[in-house]
């Protein structure tokens, strides 16, 4: 059963229904689940709301009953026409002229205007759907400033006992059951004086919008039992109209609706797949796209079952270093190079070791007996200098020489 | 009244503010270059008139370079670095130098001097330099800018394991013996020569004057036998 799939509303009951052990309820039409589009609800809204205007103008003689003309030049006056006649301050005085005391306005006003404007008819349905699907959004209803906070679900529907209400009396009975009187003395105690000249103009008080009752049977008498409370508005299902859906072109309309006119909506505006039966060859608009969340597409199941898991072994480059000063990457590439750079160190140390035994051996302090061996041995050197001083014989000087001959 | 202990100040490292410093000046000089860079790029007429007679005089001094006797190679292994050249060369003498691998300025080759290969030289001799390296240059150049060519992409020489897979037909396993082949011109010169990817050298700061003359005359370009060892330890 396809009614099945859809959630459920139920129907509040009233005093005068028979007690029953279960709720009734009924399920959601489709057209509560469309797509709303602010755009099109105001702009629809302001060209309904041309389409009641009348046309007006200032009057075709206005300014022009007279016989004026100018008097020209070298009178020390301006050239525009002037009243003829004296006696009267009526006599010279300027006519015609916008300017002027008593002249025409300029360009003056026509009815010949373009008063009314044609909307497509598809454009004004998809607008009276917006209207309705919005309607059935606390949050919305809430924002347009409804007093909803006693009403036990929305959307509001009642029992068709309703419908036979006769007295205004038990129509606020009703109203104070469902929870939707507070809103009506909302719209009551708002009335107040226009601002502007719209006093003089048969439009003297303003107030604010209640509920609106929506009936589904025609000739009901809560009609005329409903009409007259303050704020509360009466439409019938199959006549709604945009003006009272969406007041001033903002959405969210608190409505109240009969069971009989609940269940209708489904024949009336159809689905998403099956043609109105009222509405010829008439779809309930479907968005572009179903759900927008695109960031929880594409985290659903569904997605991510599909997409390729995660690469997590990223192959990397091997860094190359310089193995001419890193030693790790040296002996990776040639293992003997440790032997050899300890081969060279002890070497080295075997170098320097050497060269230390070789100076430390020069620079030995001589013994006692050596060095007096030293002493004696320059001072017997210095006693022969001196007796050899003389060059007399040549002998000496021979054995310094050391030449034998 | 205990007072609190003063916390240590925040510091950061002198070696990390040099750092900081002389990227921040490197990115200004960069940006710098980049904005004359824009006001060069229009070419005028004369660019190209100099440009193709810069080759058609290539052309003609390799023909007639060319009619010279061969020159003689006197070691084993002989290393060649390409120094110049870009948009003054003939096509044909850039032929000449892809064939020897070298294929960007400052890339360099080993190679076995054989008469093909000291007539290709002749041909290309004002943009390379070449001479006979020492068993320390070989050994440098090979440790720290060596890379393999394996399918046609260049590996970085860090795994001997690299070489065993790729020329241990030859009883190649090791970075070792590829110098040992390198330095005396074994008889599997040719594989390991080839194995390797031209060396790509850094520019010497001081060493090279831009000159197309030859060495022995005071230029850069030719045979510098035994001197090639210092302009390799100055470009590796």
């Amino acid at each position: 059963m396809a009614a099945a799939a859809r959630p459920l509303v139920t129907v509040q009951a009233l005093d005068s229904d028979m007690a029953t052990d279960a709720s009734a309820t009924v399920p959601i039409p489709d057209v509560m689940k469309s797509s709303i589009r602010p755009d099109i609800v105001n702009f629809v809204h302001s060209n309904i709301s041309k389409n009641s205007r009348q046309p007006y103008a200032v009057s075709r003689r206005a300014g022009h009953q007279t016989s004026a003309e100018s008097w020209g030049t070298g009178r020390a006056v301006s050239r525009i026409p002037r009243v003829p006649g004296g006696g009267t301050h009526r006599a010279g005085q300027g006519a015609f002229g916008n300017m002027c005391r008593g002249g025409r306005m300029f360009a003056p006003t026509k009815i010949w205007r373009r008063w009314h404007r044609k909307i497509n008819v598809n454009q004004k349905r998809y607008a009276v759907v917006s209207a309705i699907a919005a309607s059935a959004i606390p949050s919305l209803v809430l924002a347009r400033g409804h007093r909803i906070e006693s009403v036990p679900e929305l959307p509001l529907v009642v029992s068709d006992s309703a419908e036979s209400v006769e007295k205004t009396k038990e129509a606020i009975k009703v109203l104070k059951q469902i929870g939707a009187f507070p809103d009506a003395e909302k719209a009551k105690d708002s009335r107040s004086i226009r601002p502007g000249k719209g006093k003089m103009r048969n439009r003297r008080y303003i107030s604010r919008r209640g509920p609106l009752i929506v009936y589904g049977t025609e000739g009901a008498k809560a009609v005329k039992a409903f009409r007259n409370v303050p704020g509360v508005e009466v439409a019938n299902v199959e006549r709604l109209n945009l003006l009272k859906l969406a007041p001033g072109g903002h959405l969210g309309r608190f409505v109240v609706w009969t069971k009989s006119a609940f269940e209708k909506l489904d024949s009336i505006y159809g689905s998403f797949d099956k043609p109105s039966e009222k509405k010829k060859g008439y779809l309930l608009p479907r968005p572009k796209m179903v759900n927008s969340d695109l960031a929880r597409i594409i985290n659903s199941d569904e997605v991510q079952s599909v997409v390729r898991p995660i690469k997590k072994d990223v192959k990397k480059a091997t860094l190359k270093k310089n193995p001419l000063k890193n030693l790790n990457s040296m002996l990776k590439l040639n293992p003997y190079a440790k032997t050899a750079k300890r081969m060279a160190l002890l070497a080295e140390a075997q170098r320097v070791k050497a060269k230390k035994e070789k100076l430390d051996k020069k620079r030995k302090t001589v013994s006692k007996e050596e060095a007096s061996a030293i002493k004696s041995a320059g001072k017997a050197w210095y006693h022969t200098m001196v007796s050899d001083s003389d060059y007399t014989e040549f002998d000496n000087f021979s054995k310094w020489l050391g030449v034998s001959q | 009244m205990a007072e609190d202990d003063s916390k240590p100040l925040n510091y950061i490292s002198e070696v990390i503010l040099k750092k900081r410093k002389s990227t921040e000046a490197w990115a200004l000089r960069k940006k710098e270059q980049f904005q004359q860079k824009k006001f060069q790029s229009i070419r005028k007429p004369e660019d190209f008139i100099h440009e193709y007679r810069n080759k058609e005089v290539d052309l003609i001094r390799m023909k007639r370079r060319v009619k010279r006797k061969v020159p003689e190679a006197n070691s084993n292994t002989m290393i060649i670095i390409r120094i110049q050249g870009k948009k003054d060369m003939h096509p044909r003498t850039r032929k000449v130098l892809y064939s020897l691998g070298l294929r960007r300025r400052f890339s360099a080759v080993f190679v076995k001097p054989s008469e093909g290969i000291m007539a290709k030289l002749q041909r290309v001799e004002p943009y390379v330099t070449y001479g006979y390296p020492n068993l320390k240059s070989i050994k440098e150049l090979i440790y720290k800018k060596g890379h393999a060519r394996m399918e046609q992409r260049k590996v970085p020489l860090t795994d001997n394991n690299i070489i065993e897979q790729e020329l241990g037909k030859f009883g190649i396993v090791c970075i070792e013996d590829m110098v040992h082949q390198i330095y005396n011109a074994g008889p599997h010169f040719k594989e390991v020569a080839r194995f390797m990817w031209p060396f790509e050298l850094n520019k010497p700061a001081e060493g090279l004057k831009g000159s197309k003359t030859i060495f022995k005359e005071g230029g850069d370009t030719g045979n510098r036998e035994d001197l090639i060892n210092e302009l390799i330890n100055k470009m590796n």
